[in-house]
């Protein structure tokens, strides 16, 4: 009762506040918005509305140049994706299954690290081992780039899993009859599953997002979407580039709801 | 009770790391068919000998033996035993049936036969109705009785409880106490309970082991343990109990504190600094000692509180030097009350106490 009141005596703080709300709103979600409206717009000048169209969307597929950024991202978001979900669980289970291993403080360390430093250093890291054990940069390169930041990510999703879940799980598993390997494709696994899904997709965002590392370990043709688009506005910024973000805004949304989606989809299960 | 020995420990210690010693060089043998508890307070080393009978730990020195086989390093999954967790460890991804039937999956058991074991045992716990039901859809004590039955289908030839009615309350507790205690005699299975609660450990046992600092303390029937505790640990474990600081006299009779000489069961020479001990329930209150029956002890106090609990008075007697005892006295209507300041007499039997060296 006293709170309602004194809600009530103020009226005029919870508008300010309902305010500054929308303003953060408009702040964030506006100029994505300008973006998606531009790339259904017919003019050719970018911030000039020329009625609706899909032109954009017809010139983006129409760019073999493009369209070959499209597929170079694709193939190293799956390949990266795939092996880095792998070593990552993994190494998340390594981690908390050796408990009592004598210098798991350094190794969580080391896992963690991929994910504080700064994404230039982790480029050029990465760029002079590669020239150092003689890879070729290419689809190659930006693949083992991918893989080696994705797995901490990967490890710290799942890890988060696995401390919620009862170390009693697998003893009652073994106790009931199931070897080793039974108990983790039969209990672990399931359990820890959304986890795992949640940090392949994660991977899988971060690999189709990245520009900094991909960009320093590219080869000639192997550029990936982001890095094209980024080197599209060094030249101009056409409403093409419009399409292109909006699709990338949409796949990024879809893959993070699903992402959120199992985690949460586990929290409750588990 | 045919006397087999389902379970035999033999000298069986476990460390963890250089300074822990968790299992002390504990010799133990439980009877086939026994109901038999590991009682002690919490780090006492029960949950470590429970789980190296289970396979989950190992021993550093020793051996663990299951009717008469050898243990050594084999693995849980290779062993007779199942175990009831103490968090039950049901797996949230499998409903009911499901969770029970894992077992029996696991061995290859013939779908038909899995089938109408997973129903019998299901049965057994009282959870016919329940079979879809995913785990986190039961109360704690239908979880309870969902790990019961999970070990149980397996018929394993010896059960292992680790403090399985410690998440639930008290008078769910007190119910399926007497359950286990029935589900037990109908599968005739030696049942290994793992317990810091002595009330429980006295009332479902046939027998207990009192363990201390990884170490056995005293093992025997429940009367054994109650009435006669071989030390102050056990003394103190299990159920309440009154200490008084003395010395032997001579053999059967302490001196007390005050000069008082009580006799007593004890085996200690005379001279030996001893504690006497004496439950609250073997004290009775006299106004004098004429009243009482020969051969019994008394000790002069005088009444310095009472307290009224609706079916019982609560009486402190104070004792000079001795201490002050707690008495509680029924509220039958011959009882006699007592005012604080009156002189009364605490009169206990002599058998009732044990006087115990440190």
């Amino acid at each position: 009762m006293t709170l309602n009141q004194g809600a009530a005596a103020r009226p005029w703080v919870d508008r300010i506040l309902a305010i500054n709300g929308w303003l953060v709103f408009a702040f964030l979600y506006l100029p994505i918005l300008v973006v998606i409206v531009f790339s259904f717009s017919a003019s050719p000048n970018v911030g000039i509305w020329g009625g609706f169209s899909l032109h954009w969307y017809d010139r983006m597929f129409g760019n073999e140049q493009l369209m070959n950024a499209l597929r170079n991202s694709l193939w190293v978001a799956a390949w990266s994706t795939v092996i880095s979900t792998v070593l990552g669980t993994a190494a998340a289970l390594a981690i908390d299954r050796y408990r009592r291993w004598l210098g798991r403080g350094v190794f969580d360390a080391v896992l963690y690290l991929p994910v504080i430093i700064p994404d230039v250093t982790m480029a050029v890291m990465l760029l002079m081992w590669f020239t150092q054990v003689n890879i070729t940069l290419g689809r190659l390169s930006i693949i083992l780039a991918h893989i080696a930041f994705n797995i901490s990510f990967v490890a710290i999703v799942v890890r988060a899993r696995l401390a919620n879940m009862d170390p009693a799980m697998e003893e009652a598993a073994a106790d009931l009859y199931a070897s080793r390997w039974q108990a983790f494709r039969r209990i672990t696994l399931p359990l820890i599953m959304p986890g795992v899904l949640g940090g392949g997709l994660l991977a899988l965002t971060l690999s189709l997002d990245d520009v900094v590392i991909t960009s320093l370990v590219q080869g000639p043709g192997s550029a990936t979407l982001p890095v094209y688009v980024f080197g599209l506005i060094k030249r101009s910024v056409t409403p093409e580039i419009n399409a292109v973000s909006t699709l990338m805004l949409a796949a990024s949304i879809i893959l993070v709801l699903a992402s959120l989606a199992f985690q949460r989809r586990g929290e409750r299960s588990g | 009770m045919d006397g087999q020995a389902a379970v035999t420990l033999t000298g069986v210690t476990k460390k963890f790391g250089e300074e822990v010693t968790a299992v002390d060089d504990v010799d133990l043998e439980i009877r086939d068919g026994e109901f038999f508890s590991l009682l002690g307070p919490s780090g006492c080393g029960k949950t470590t000998t429970l789980r190296m009978i289970a396979g989950l730990e190992f021993p550093t020195d020793g051996s663990v033996q299951i009717f008469g086989e050898e243990m050594g390093l084999r693995p849980p999954n290779k062993r007779p035993v199942n175990t009831v967790f103490q968090s039950y460890a049901l797996f949230p991804h499998m409903n009911v049936e499901q969770n029970v039937g894992f077992g029996l999956r696991m061995q290859k058991v013939e779908p038909s036969e899995i089938a109408r074991r997973v129903a019998e045992a299901i049965d057994l716990v009282r959870l016919s109705g329940m079979e879809k039901r995913a785990p986190n859809a039961l109360s704690g004590g239908q979880q309870q009785r969902v790990a019961l039955a999970r070990a149980l289908v397996n018929r394993p030839k010896v059960l292992l409880l680790d403090e399985p009615l410690g998440a639930l309350d008290l008078k769910l507790r007190q119910t399926m106490q007497l359950e286990l205690k029935d589900i037990q005699h109908e599968v005739g299975i030696t049942f290994v309970y793992v317990t810091h609660d002595q009330e429980e450990a006295l009332t479902m046992s046939d027998r207990i082991a009192v363990m201390n600092e990884g170490k056995l303390a005293q093992v025997g029937m429940p009367e054994e343990i109650y009435g006669s505790p071989v030390s102050l640990f056990v003394a103190g474990f299990v159920g309440d109990m009154f200490f008084l600081p003395g010395e032997v006299a001579e053999a059967g009779a302490v001196r007390l504190a005050g000069g008082q000489i009580v006799r007593a069961k004890t085996s200690s020479s005379p001279g030996t600094a001893v504690t006497l001990t004496l439950r609250p329930e073997m004290i009775h209150l006299y106004a004098s000692s004429s009243e009482l029956p020969p051969d019994r002890n008394t000790l002069d106090g005088t009444i310095a509180r009472k307290i009224f609990y609706g079916d019982s008075m609560f009486y402190e007697v104070d004792v000079g030097v001795v201490g002050s005892f707690d008495v509680r006295v029924e509220n039958a209507p011959s009882m006699r009350r007592w005012e604080v300041g009156d002189s009364v007499v605490i009169d206990f039997h002599p058998e009732s106490a044990t006087a115990l060296a440190e």
